[in-house]
Order: structure tokens, then sequence, then C-alpha cells
């Protein structure tokens, strides 16, 4: 592991993050509609709207917003909702597990499917696995997610009365009550993920194969199984590893319009809301959450790819 | 969605430009010859919309809400306005190939450029990289989101959303062709024997650079079409009453449960689409790279 | 790999069109095919029959949409209503019939000969929740708060008040500049709902709405954000005998056919705002009941005939036939067919309407329900009459609601049969209500939540200065009628002012209101005493399941 390469990398991600911040900044200041008459609901009095404006310092200039933005969440206090006075941290606390739950949930099963599949594809080259395996990922990424949600919904809430439709309860409350409601939308949310994860796990092994390192390890005699799973754990612990680094912005997408068809209080859910809604404090902590998610996976990807596999040696350049 | 971008594991020297060799290769596999054919009836029929619908796509007939697909007049059945379905299919698949389009030429307008550059100059590439990464680390939604607010929730704004998402990819891209071609004995003497850079990236860069960036775009479209539906899902996208195949199908989330082909309908049409699209560019690649 | 690809191909394309078929061709809501369900007359629910009751028991109720905030000062959103309404009950409230009842009080107030004074009786056996007995002096804390508290939304619905006066132990005098009419329907929303002085202290300004504390059968207990608000019940109520529940919990379901589907499967005892799209299947449901009633407010045009600056601004100059002929807005109140639109976008589960007075209401006379009737043929001689050119193009300003953008599209299909053509621009709530604030719009399609006195759901939309009048139209006549009529308690008199009023607008067209929608509430029948009456709010504290 090489301590420079990493601390760069840090370095790299800080002045991301940086940016990153100004940027959310600047971007909940240009949306149109002003804060404090959105606040201010039907019948706005205009002493209403200065006080509005007053106290949440919205008439500032934008240095003195911004420092006291960036002051606050330092010190870890994100604020509160201006709308309904709850405190940010609590509302981000509250609905993040949700999210990474889904995540999670999704990642797992992309990740089952996309390997076994990949490797049943590389594997049995030429037969019938193959192509089972390569239809499915082909319409795994040509597919709307979303539309399969309304598809499963149909089939197992209306249709069959297996699944809930919507809702949520956490897991630490009631595992099994948590999982029937988590699974239609963890599924849902895998299909792309888990199609890139199968053709980039049969590429990866059908190079593998090819190479003079497996042939001379065939040769002396080694178990064809033993080959194949050393070679595919390896292999993919690099593809899903890279994949998940390269596949948040779509994971995020897909997250935000799973909740929003399934019912699920979420991160993407309350990110949304707050931008409709103009709420600036939540806009600028939620967005800067996800850049932030965005950025120290990343760098944990980075990290990782280094000790998997070291003869890549990522310099900055790939 | 975004497909990984493969290392080039080649290091056969192309100088001769790449592309109609693979033309070739293309027009003789079965799969990639059809799938180049449904392409093309797709973006007939996106085009000519106009011409070949039955309807008009805001044309309403109170007395006939929600008929099923098959009824007189009606081959894929009416919404919950009355609105023929085959129609505004036909006007949706329009919209979607439009959003494809624009976002693709956002994406390469201002990508390669700076791949170009990124590949040329190590300062500019240093600045090219972080600004990637910060533009990586917003989500194309969350940027949808903020232009809609901004200036309206219309396709052409999903659209550049989208397409303002993919300028990393396309520059990484491009930049990794640069790194390459430019490292190559022939280019190095041509540079030798005094050719500038912009003679370099025009004459031998560009040219060769074609190849995977044609294999890239039909990757990126269907990601465009498929993203351009969730954005109008969410509510982004609408233009009433031009359909888009999401606007459809979040109207349809609506009745799904008494009315399902106003939801399958689009969502066929998409998974159509985009199939034809994905397969069309892995022939497109397996056409390329056969080292 | 090349060889199987044709199969690769054919397989996945078999795929797909074997499960498009197997969901289309299958409506899984069997959907009656002849006759629809006919909505109906108004069902508010019933008082609840307590010889049936059983004492215990969790309610959940599906709510549509998160409150912003739980402090009635500063709520502005009317699920906050909804969930305040079981735990902070007001110093009045409204019946079935929309008139002002007493409830923290004991009677409408005294109003003294100059008709300055509103003297209110309260009642004396209330305590809070947090066990603070309520008295004058914290009536008058809640009160003074919605007066003082800088962004209090209450201010400026409590009109032009001087002062309030504690007058003894169980009497509030409130003082005004001028005639207040309106009071008691004020104090019949959040301005009316009585704080615990203790909590307020306590808690301060800014975290009240997390955590209040009023007089109520139920009082809260937790607020969990996007998730659900948790209420129990209060031993401090004064008739907490009346009390049958345990608890009443409100689960965010925003998407409206799941909380149908929720209500369906059991999951929930109470939905509200039920979706007109799939509100058959629930109203034919026997386990199911859906309570109906027309909804205090309106949705309609309003067209921009002087907003160049905002409401309340000195009129701008708006070019164009449609502002400056009304012979064109006549037309276009000729040109929308109404009964059809409803009939289409809803189901006819909402009802169509002409004017902000409410059928039924005590105001509601021949003329100020008055009615454009459907007339396509008039609408285009009218336009031909004003030398416009057919088709006159429209551009309509409208929320991104699916509701209003399904209408606003049967809308657009609808009007060229009558001379019209129209354009449509959505726009998220936030932009649409800087636009309006600064006149950038020709058309307007305004939804009006409503409220219980016509004045307030006309005077501030059509009198000069109003604080909602985006349309910009000013005539001393119209300002005249209406601003007499909220200072007279008669009601013969009011309504010979709103016909008077509503003359004007019939002639002049500067709103143009559509239809009215209705509050649809499904509540499972094994629950008895669940009311909800015109103002839409869920009464749910005072019901019980049943054996």
């Amino acid at each position: 592991m090489n301590v420079r390469h990493i601390a760069t990398k840090a370095g790299q991600a800080i002045l991301t993050l940086l940016l990153a911040s100004v940027v959310v900044f600047l971007g909940a200041r240009a949306l149109p509609g002003d804060p404090a008459l959105t606040l201010a609901g039907e019948n706005p009095s205009p002493d209403l709207i200065d006080a509005i404006n007053e106290k949440y310092g919205f008439d500032q200039p934008l240095i003195v917003q911004y420092g006291r933005f960036v002051l606050a969440a330092l010190r870890g206090d994100l604020g509160r909702s201006s709308r309904s006075g709850l405190e940010i941290s609590d509302m981000i606390g509250q609905t993040l597990p949700v999210t990474i739950q889904l995540a999670v949930l999704a990642v797992g099963i992309a990740a089952l499917i996309g390997i076994v599949f990949g490797v049943a594809a590389a594997y049995w080259k030429g037969r019938w696995p193959e192509w089972v395996a390569n239809s499915a990922a082909i319409i795994g990424l040509s597919v709307p997610s979303f539309w399969l949600g309304m598809l499963a919904i149909l089939l197992f809430s209306v249709r069959l009365g297996w699944l809930p439709a919507s809702g949520y309860v956490s897991i630490f409350e009631d595992p099994l009550g948590a999982l029937s409601h988590l699974i239609m939308p963890a599924f849902v949310l895998s299909t792309g993920l888990a199609a890139v994860v199968m053709r980039q796990t049969r590429s990866g092994m059908l190079a593998a194969f090819a190479t003079e390192y497996i042939v001379a390890v065939r040769a002396k005699g080694l178990s064809e199984r033993r080959v194949v799973i050393n070679h595919a754990l390896r292999n993919s612990m690099i593809v899903v590893t890279t994949i998940i680094g390269l596949q948040l912005g779509a994971l995020i997408a897909g997250v935000v319009i799973t909740e929003r068809l399934f019912g699920l209080p979420g991160f993407g859910k309350l990110t949304v809301d707050a931008i409709a809604q103009r709420d600036y404090a939540v806009i600028q902590a939620a967005v800067l959450v996800v850049a932030a998610s965005y950025v120290l996976i990343n760098l944990v990807v980075d990290v990782l790819y280094t000790v998997i596999d070291p003869r890549v040696r990522v310099g900055g350049s790939q | 969605m975004t497909e990984l971008v493969e290392v080039e594991k080649s290091t056969s020297i192309q100088y001769r430009t790449g592309s109609k060799r693979a033309f070739y290769r293309l027009f003789h596999n079965p799969l990639g010859l059809s799938s180049a054919i449904v392409v093309v009836i797709i973006v007939l029929i996106a085009s000519l919309a106009a011409v070949i619908s039955p309807y008009g796509p805001g044309d309403a007939n109170f007395g006939a809400l929600t008929q099923r697909p098959g009824t007189a007049g009606y081959l894929l059945g009416t919404d919950n306005l009355g609105r023929d379905m085959l129609t505004r299919t036909f006007w949706g698949m329009q919209a979607s190939l439009l959003v494809g389009v624009i976002s693709v030429l956002v994406a390469i307008v201002i990508g390669v450029p700076l791949g170009l550059l990124s590949g040329s100059n190590r300062y500019i590439d240093a600045v090219v990289s972080r600004l990637s990464d910060v533009t990586l680390a917003f989500p194309a939604l969350i940027v949808a989101l903020g232009l809609a607010a901004i200036n309206g929730a219309n396709l052409t704004n999903a659209a550049i959303a989208i397409g303002i998402s993919y300028i990393p990819v396309i520059t990484r891209v491009v930049r990794v062709e640069t790194l390459r071609i430019s490292a190559l004995d022939f280019v190095t003497s041509a540079k030798v024997q005094g050719a500038g850079q912009y003679r370099i990236l025009s004459r031998y860069v560009l040219p060769n650079a074609l190849s995977p960036l044609i294999v890239q775009v039909t990757m990126i479209i269907p990601t465009a079409i498929l993203m351009e539906a969730g954005l109008s899902f969410l509510g982004l996208g609408l233009q009433p009453p031009m359909p888009s195949l999401g606007v459809m199908l979040a109207e349809a989330q609506q009745y799904f449960t008494v009315a399902p082909w106003a939801a399958v309908v689009p969502g066929l049409a998409i998974l159509l689409m985009c199939l034809s699209f994905n397969i069309l560019g892995d022939a497109l690649r397996d056409a390329h790279d056969v080292h | 790999m090349r060889h199987h690809a044709r199969s690769t191909t054919l397989t996945a394309l078999v795929l797909v069109a074997a499960l498009g078929a197997l969901t289309a061709c299958s409506p899984v809501e069997p959907k009656s095919p002849s006759v629809a369900v006919d909505p109906g007359g108004d069902d508010f629910g019933t008082v609840l029959d307590e010889s049936k009751a059983v004492k215990g028991g969790d309610l959940v109720m599906g709510l549509s949409s998160e409150p912003d905030t739980l402090d009635p000062t500063q709520a502005g959103t009317s699920y906050a209503r909804f969930v305040l309404a079981s735990m902070c009950e007001k110093l009045y409230d409204t019946d079935e019939k929309a008139s002002i009842v007493p409830q923290l009080a004991t009677d409408l107030p005294e109003i003294s000969d100059d008709g300055l004074t509103y003297t209110i009786p309260l009642r004396t056996d209330a305590v809070f929740a947090d066990g603070t007995p309520m008295d004058a002096a914290a009536v008058a804390n809640s009160l003074q708060r919605a007066i003082d508290l800088p962004t209090s939304k209450r201010k400026s619905e409590l009109g032009p008040i001087s002062s309030i006066e504690v007058v003894d132990e169980s009497h509030v005098a409130l003082h005004y500049t001028a005639p207040f009419s309106v009071l008691p329907a004020v104090l019949a929303d959040r301005a009316g709902m009585i704080m615990s002085p203790t909590a307020l202290k306590t808690t301060g300004d800014d975290s009240f709405g997390t955590s209040p504390v009023c007089v109520g059968p139920f009082k809260f207990v937790s607020w969990v954000p996007q998730t659900a608000i948790s209420l129990e019940k209060d031993p401090n109520y004064y008739a907490a005998d009346k009390v049958y529940l345990d608890t009443i919990e409100f689960r965010l379901i925003i998407d409206a056919s799941v909380r149908g589907a929720n209500l369906q499967s059991g999951d929930i005892d109470v939905a509200d705002t039920l979706s007109t799209q799939n509100i058959d299947a629930i109203a034919a449901d026997p386990n199911l009941q859906v309570l109906k009633s027309s909804a205090l407010g309106w949705r309609g045009l309003v067209v921009n005939v002087a907003n160049t600056s905002g409401p309340g601004k000195p009129a701008g100059d708006i070019e164009g036939d449609l502002a400056n002929n009304s012979k064109v807005r006549e037309a276009l109140s000729y040109a929308v067919d109404r009964e059809a639109l409803v009939e289409t976008a809803f189901g006819g589960w909402y009802t169509s309407a002409c004017s902000p007075i409410r059928e039924g209401s005590d105001f509601a006379t021949d003329v100020t329900t008055a009615c454009n009737e459907y007339d396509p043929e008039k609408s285009k001689a009218l336009l031909k009459e004003a030398g416009v050119a057919e088709p006159f193009e429209l551009t309509i300003l409208g929320s991104t609601n699916t509701d209003t953008q399904r209408y606003l599209q049967a809308l657009q299909s609808q009007l060229p049969a009558a001379g019209f053509s129209v354009k449509l621009d959505p726009r998220e709530e936030s932009s649409l209500v800087s636009q309006i604030n600064v006149g950038d719009f020709s058309v307007l399609f305004q939804e009006w939540s409503g409220r219980v006195d016509p004045d307030g759901n006309m005077r501030a939309f059509l009198s000069t200065g109003g604080s909602q009048n985006y349309s910009g139209f000013s005539t001393p006549e119209l300002d005249e009628a209406l601003n007499k009529a909220s200072v007279t308690s008669d009601l013969e008199g009011r309504k010979a002012l709103y016909e008077e009023a509503m003359s004007i607008v019939q002639e002049e067209n500067p709103l143009i209101v559509l239809f009215r929608p209705r509050n649809l509430t499904g509540v499972a029948t094994g629950l008895n005493g669940v009311q909800v009456f015109p103002d839409g709010l869920p009464r749910l504290a005072f019901a019980a399941f049943s054996e």
C-alpha cells in the first residue's frame, strides 16, 4: 500500500468536497422562487415575508450565508428545516438508514446475480447458460427499472398479495417485515447494476481463461473448479468494486425513483422534497451528503483497488 | 447505468481509420445487422410520428376513456383521457429519442474538446480531472431537478442535465485515446518532423478516436432514454400534451391497476428502443475490436 | 457466441412479449364494464353510536402529505390541521353545515355596541395536556403570540386587531379598530388553537411545533419525519370519558393509489384524499365506506388583466385581447364544458362549479351561483364580435400536480371546439408562486383550498389590492360590495351584496371558476363515528371500533 498515493487521493477528495459545497450552496440559491415566499404560504403579508427573511438570513450577503453554513456544518450542526423546524441531522438520521438498507440490499443482489451469471456465462461459453445470461443482461440494461417495479407491484402485491406495495419497517425492529418491504424495491434497483456486473465479470473471466497463466495452471493439473473459483473471486472483487464507484450516480437516481414508487421514507425522497419546497437548509445538507458519500466511496474504492490487485497501479489516470 | 469503459487491450497500430473495417465487420454479423435495421426503423418511426399517427397526440375522445387494446379504431387502446395509445407511443418515441440525441450532442460538444486538451497538456488535465470529479459527484438527477426549477420542467432541460452528466465519460474516452495515440511511434516521428499539436489531433487522434466514441454514443443513448423516463416519472419532463414515454408511465401509475396496458405499452417501447441500441453497441464494439 | 446471438435476441423478445401480453391482457381489478360507481350525494359520516362502541384500539390513518409544522401559529398546510384536529381544540369549530359552533369557548362572541370589541366566554374545565389549567390568561397568551410572533401566519387572518384583554378568569376580549364580522370563522381555524403557556415558555418559539401541547382528546407523542406522527389519549381532557381510542397514528402515504390499496388491505383504517382514478373499487368494497362532502374551495382560471408587479402593487399595463377585451373572456366562460371535464378527468366525483360560493351554503342564490352554460357557438360568435382571430391562443400556467395536469390536458383537448387553442405551462409550486407574484403569466389555473365564509373565498382574490388578486382586476363597485359584505353581520344583507358582486364577476370574467373538488375520505366499516365535514378535516377523536 502506497501511503503517499493514498494521501494524494485523500487530498483530491477534500478539494472536490470543498468545490462541491460551493456548488451546492450556489446551486440552491440559484433556484428561482423566493424561499421566503414559499415558506410564507397562501396569504403572505409583507411583514411575514420580512420576518422570515430576517430569521433565516436570506437577505444577508452570499459570503456570509456560505460562511455560516460551512462553520455550522463543521460543528456537525446541519441546522433546522425552515419548514418544520425539525433538526436536519434528525431528518437525515431517520431517512439515511432506509436508503442505505435499500442500496446495500440492491448492491448485494446485483453482485450475487451478476457474478453467478457472469461466471456461468464465461465457464460455459458457447452453450445455453451463456446465452440465457446474455439475454438477461442485455434486457437488464434496457429496461426502465420503475416499469419493472410497477409490474412487480401488480403481480406480487395486487394480484398475489404476497408482498406489501409500500411502506417501511426498520430491520432492527422486524427483520422479516423489513425484508418483505425492501425486497421488491431492491430487486428493481439492482437490475441495471446486475447486468453491468455480469458483463464485466464474464469478459474478465474470459480474458483470464485465455491467459497463459491459466493454461499453465491447468496443465499442472489443479482442479478445474478450484481454478475457476479462485479466479472468479479475485476478478469479481475488482469488478464489483470498480463498478460501484462508477455506477454510484446512476444508483442514486435509481434510489430516488424507487423510493418514490414504493413509498419508502428515504433520503432520496427527503432531498427531492426539499428541492421542491425550497428548503435551502435541507437541500444544502442533503446534496452535500450525496456528494460527500460519492467522494468517500470513490476514495475507498481507489484504495481497495490497490489492495486487491497490486498489479494495477492507479496513478491518477486510468 | 453507464457501461464501464474497457481499457484497450490491444496495442496493434491502426493508423488507417478503423471505422471502415468496423462497419464491414458489422454488416456481416447477423445480430449487428438486425439491430441496425431495428434502430433505423425506430428512428424513422420517431421522425415521422406526425405523419404515421392516426390521431393527434392531444386528441381526446371523452367517450372512449381507458379502452383496451384492440378496441375499434384504437390499436393499442386509449388512456384515461381518451387519447390513442398508438399515437402517443409514436410521439413518445420521438421525444425519448430527441432527448437521447440532445444529451449526446451536449456531451460530445463539450467532452471531445476537453478530452483532446486533457490528453495534450498536463496542467489542463489536472484541472479538468478535478472538474470531472465534481461533476460526477452530482448525479444527473440533482442537476435535472435544479434545471427544472430554474427553467421549467421540460424535456430540453432534462436532456441538458443528462448530457452534462456524461461529459466526464466522453472526456475520459477521448483523453485515453489522445494519450494512447500520441505515444505511438509514427506520431512521435510526425512531431519530430514538425507537426503541430493541432495537426496531430485532427489528423491522427480524432479519426482513430471515432470508433470508440461511436461505441460510447450507442451506449449513452439508451441510458439517456432510461434517465429521461425516470426524470419524467418524477415530473420533470412535462410538455403537455406532447408525451414522452416517461410521462406516459408516470400518468399510467395513477390507474395502472385498473388499466395495465397504459403502463405496459410505453414500458415495452422503451425496452425495445434501448434493447436495439444496446445490441447495436455491442455489435459495433465487437466489430471494432477483433484483436 | 455469435451464432447463438440470434437466439439470444429471439429469446429476449419472446420473453418480453409474453410478459407484456400477460400483464396487459388481464386487468387486475376488473373494472365493471357497464356501470361506473355513481358518486352520489354528500355523506359526512355519523356520530358514534355508543351502544356498539368498544373501549380501546389503535387507529391508523393514511395521510396524503406531511404537515409543514405542528405549531398552530406557523402552520401553513391543511395537513397540519388534520393532525392538530385531534390534539389542539380551538375556540370555535365548524359543523356539517359549515356553521360556527363553540368548542373551547362556550358561546359565540358578544359584540359591543360599536362593533369593535368581541368578548369570548371560555370553558372553565379545560386542562392542557401538560396539566396546566386553561384560563383567560392562557388564551390571551396564545392569541397574542399569533400577533406578535414575526413568522406568524395567523396575523393577517386576524384582521385589524388592536389589543387583547383579559376581562376575568373566563372571559377574553379582542379589541378591533374596525368591525371584523368574520372573527368567529377565523377562530375556528388555527388562529383559535390555544397552546399551553408553560410549554411555550419551555420549548421556545422555534421548537414548539416539534412537540406541541394543547387542550385536546389526544396528546402528542412523537413525529418521525417522513414516516408517521403518533398521538395518545390525554387523561387531562375535560371529556375524556367520551374518548374510546387509545392511540392515533398518522402514517404518511403520499401516493394515492398506494393509500387506497392500504385501505383495502386493512393496513390502515382511514385514508384522506382518495384518488378519483381508482376510487370506484373502494366505493364498491363492502368493508369500506367513502365519506364525501363538497370542499370549501374552488379551482378556476384567473386572467391577468393588470398584474405586472404582484398583488397589492399598482396596476400595470397588460397587452393583448384577453386582458383588455372582456368579450374574449366572456367567450372563454362559454367555451368550457365544465360537466364533461369533471366527468372525464375525475370520473364525475368532483362537481362542476361556476362561482366561489358553494351550492347549498347559506349564501347560495340563483344569482350568486349563476353559470354561463357550455355553448361553443356562442363562444365563437363572441370571439368574432370581439374581432379577434380564431382560434384564439391561450397559455395556461398551472402546478405540476397530477390532478391539475390531467384536468388541464382534458381542457386543452376540449377548447378547440369552441374557438380556443391552448398551450400549457406546468410549473412546480415554488416557481409558480414566484411567477404569479410578478405577474409573469397570462392565464393561471388557481387552486384555492377554501374558507368557511364567502369573504375568505372572494375578497382577497377580487378586490383591489387583495393579497391573492393575481388578476389585478379592480372595480370600485366590486370593492364596495365585497368590503361591505365583510363587515355586515346580517345574512340577508350579505346575500344581496354578494349577488351584486357576482353579477359584476360574471360580466367581466377576471375569474372563471371551473369546478369544486370533493373531500373523499375512505373509512373502514369496523370504525364508527368518523366524520368529515366540508372543511375536509377527518374528525377521528371520538370514533371507536365496534364489536
